[in-house]
């Protein structure tokens, strides 16, 4: 087990958003403001690690055959908890972030690594990996939150900061709207991931890490 | 999947009692989170509904009433007392599914106030609808309420003209299922 390059992958190495593709419907559906950002990103890490925990304890009694209903049934149990709770006892953050939390259950992220890392992994390798690759997809979730929101509404913080109405930095009538629409998501996701490859393929390339990279 | 590879195929009724068995634990887990969670969301969700009747149109109790006009987006019609009728409705347009809005309506047929119950609009763009500066617009209209695209008086929530259509049209049906009652 090896914490500093579980670390590594789930930031950057082995981004679930970035590198690995996976989650892309929620990421760019949510973006639009911070609150909601950090929201999402913190029930997705909650979730994550929880299945990943109960599927690595469960790895060697599952058989291969319908390892993926069980998986599917795992998550959905903890997405429809998580989804319960908020509900009773943080109905703002729950409000806000609506259809979202049910979606998890088909968020790939949480699939994919179950099926390619808590399926081989033990029970404490792969809850490190569940918060790694939660932070990671956080992380991408903060990026494009605050981009978007900043370009498509002249604001930063929307949700959290000033009584919810975020922080004005650009002033009214300036920004695109467009940013915060759909197409926004595509154009600022299509940017972060380019600028992400371009950062880890400019040190000199290991064949691990371009091999990584082509997947 | 190694491990996996290494045993002998499972027969078909482990698969069975495996996935059977997984189901019924995650199934036992969730009613149990529910039986601990349904108190307080049933406890939230009526606090909201106290709360956005409240906000539309104080008064010290509301009296449910039975709605027997036509209109299906009705959801609920509520006497406050003299004051007048809070009306729930949700319109038949939205942009994603759940829209639920409390509209206020005073004993002159003018509307009182409008809440946003509940939303399942695009967060930062339909959600909109519940700011003070698109709900307070709805104050003291009555009759047929309109955005301003569709030759209206209501100025549209900026990139969510779906969404404002769709509260004009909850205020217009409140307004007219609360005539009705009289």
């Amino acid at each position: 087990m090896n914490v500093k390059k579980q670390l590594m992958d789930g930031l950057f190495f082995q981004n679930p958003v970035t590198v690995q593709l996976l989650g892309m419907c929620s990421v760019l559906a949510i973006t639009t403001t911070l609150f909601n950002g950090i929201g999402m990103g913190l029930s997705v890490l909650v979730i994550l690690t929880c299945a990943n925990v109960v599927i690595a304890l469960l790895r060697k009694i599952i058989p291969s055959k319908i390892r993926i209903a069980c998986y599917i049934v795992v998550i959905a149990g903890f997405v429809t908890i998580v989804d319960l709770a908020l509900k009773a006892f943080l109905p703002d953050l729950s409000k806000s972030l609506g259809l979202f939390i049910p979606l998890i259950v088909v968020n790939c992220i949480i699939l994919g690594r179950a099926e390619s890392f808590a399926s081989k992994n033990g029970v404490a390798a792969s809850a490190l990996d569940g918060v790694f690759q939660g932070l990671g997809y956080t992380m991408v979730l903060v990026i494009m939150c605050v981009v978007r929101e900043l370009l498509g509404n002249g604001t930063f913080g929307g949700g959290i900061l000033n009584g919810g109405e975020g922080i004005r930095i650009i002033p009214e009538g300036i920004p695109a709207l467009g940013m915060i629409l759909p197409v926004g998501g595509f154009l600022t996701l299509a940017a972060v991931i380019a600028a992400m490859q371009y950062i880890l393929n400019k040190p000199k390339k290991t064949e691990t890490k371009s091999e990584e990279v082509a997947k | 999947m190694s491990e996996a590879a290494v045993k002998k195929e499972p027969g078909m009724a482990t698969l069975v009692v495996v996935l059977f068995a997984i189901s019924a634990v995650v199934a036992l887990l969730l009613g149990v989170t529910n039986i601990v969670t349904k108190p307080f969301i049933d406890e939230n969700q009526r606090l909201a509904k106290e709360q956005a009747m409240q906000e539309v149109l104080p008064s010290d109790s509301y009296e449910e009433l039975s709605y027997t006009g036509s209109d299906s987006t009705v959801k609920g019609i509520y006497s406050a007392g003299d004051a007048g009728y809070v009306v729930q409705v949700a319109p038949a347009t939205s942009f994603s599914g759940t829209l639920s809005v409390m509209v206020g309506v005073d004993g002159s047929g003018s509307c009182t106030g409008i809440s946003i119950v509940e939303t399942g609009e695009t967060s930062g763009l339909g959600s909109n609808a519940s700011k003070p500066v698109f709900k307070d617009q709805f104050t003291g209209v009555s009759g047929t309420v309109n955005v301003t695209k569709d030759g209206g008086a209501i100025n549209a929530i900026t990139g969510a003209t779906i969404t404002s259509r769709g509260v004009c049209e909850a205020v217009t049906s409140a307004l007219a299922a609360a005539a009705e009652m009289g």
